[in-house]
């Protein structure tokens, strides 16, 4: 397994956690508060942790680390990562506003815009990581 | 005046023009609760979904191809520099407003496909502004 397969891999199990443990913490919280904060805190703490890899997997400098096939293999992932961004970016946004009832007067709590930003960011991530790691199945052992 | 040049100035004026046209008409039909406005909204998605595999099917098809070395690396540098941009502009675009109406308060549901306009537009905007930058700069140092 090289470099960047364990990147992809770290970025998908620390989404997922994050997504997993901050479900857990809002619910446990909203049922025995009826309100949640730590739920944010948690959220923020956990996905901060993808901030560590440049720590956790340090660049050799005596060892290649990528060659011509791990750039276009990370190129391709990120353009298609891109591309089924804004797919579910135009999807999201009219879904919304036509479920409201697409009047004039229809509303959605502010904290949709960020959690928009937040979950189209952590998409990409997650169609990034399983693109590449997808790309090394098809072929070979990528090392 | 290059062949990538000449692209870029026609994307730019093409899509200014469509931006502010479709937004206005948008927010006309959104305002005044205009019938219809579900059925177009539905061919709107649809292009939107589809344009970006028609895209694709055409870089397949090679759509660079007239390009030669230097326009490449210029088309795909603004490429790069758009999509960055762009994720910074959606970024200040969905953050500013939450924090200036307040996390408690409601926002206008006619915001989100707004919002997309804009990102789409900005997009546009900086890949072909980049593009005639950095062939402006190139032409200056020879």
């Amino acid at each position: 397994m090289n470099r960047l397969q364990k990147l992809a891999w770290f970025n998908l199990i620390v989404i997922t956690a994050t997504i997993i443990i901050t479900a857990l913490a809002i619910t446990i919280e909203i049922r025995i508060r009826g309100y949640s904060t730590i739920g944010f805190w948690v959220f923020v703490a956990l996905l901060s942790s993808l901030k560590l890899k440049p720590y956790l997997f340090k660049k050799s400098r005596n060892k290649v680390l990528s060659d011509e096939r791990d750039n276009l293999i990370q190129k391709r992932a990120l353009s298609f990562a891109y591309t089924l961004f804004w797919i579910v970016l135009v999807v999201s946004s009219f879904a919304i506003f036509i479920s409201t009832g697409m009047g004039p007067k229809s509303s959605v709590p502010a904290i949709t815009l960020p959690l928009m930003v937040i979950g189209g960011a952590l998409f990409m991530k997650i169609v990034c990581s399983i693109s590449i790691l997808v790309q090394y199945g098809r072929g070979g052992k990528g090392e | 005046m290059s062949k990538l040049q000449k692209s870029a100035w026609v994307n730019l004026g093409i899509m200014t023009i469509l931006t502010v046209f479709c937004m206005l008409c948008f927010v006309f039909m959104a305002k005044n609760n205009a019938k219809g406005i579900d059925y177009i909204i539905i061919c709107f998605i649809v292009g939107c979904v589809s344009a970006p595999l028609i895209y694709v099917y055409l870089k397949k098809r090679g759509i660079e191809r007239n390009f030669d070395e230097r326009e490449q690396l210029i088309y795909k540098r603004s490429f790069a520099i758009s999509a960055v941009a762009m994720m910074a502009f959606l970024f200040a675009l969905c953050t500013i407003p939450f924090f200036v109406v307040g996390g408690a308060n409601v926002v206008k549901v006619l915001y989100l496909p707004l919002i997309f306009y804009s990102a789409l537009f900005a997009a546009q905007f900086i890949h072909s502004m980049a593009i005639i930058i950095q062939c402006a700069m190139e032409e200056e140092n020879g």
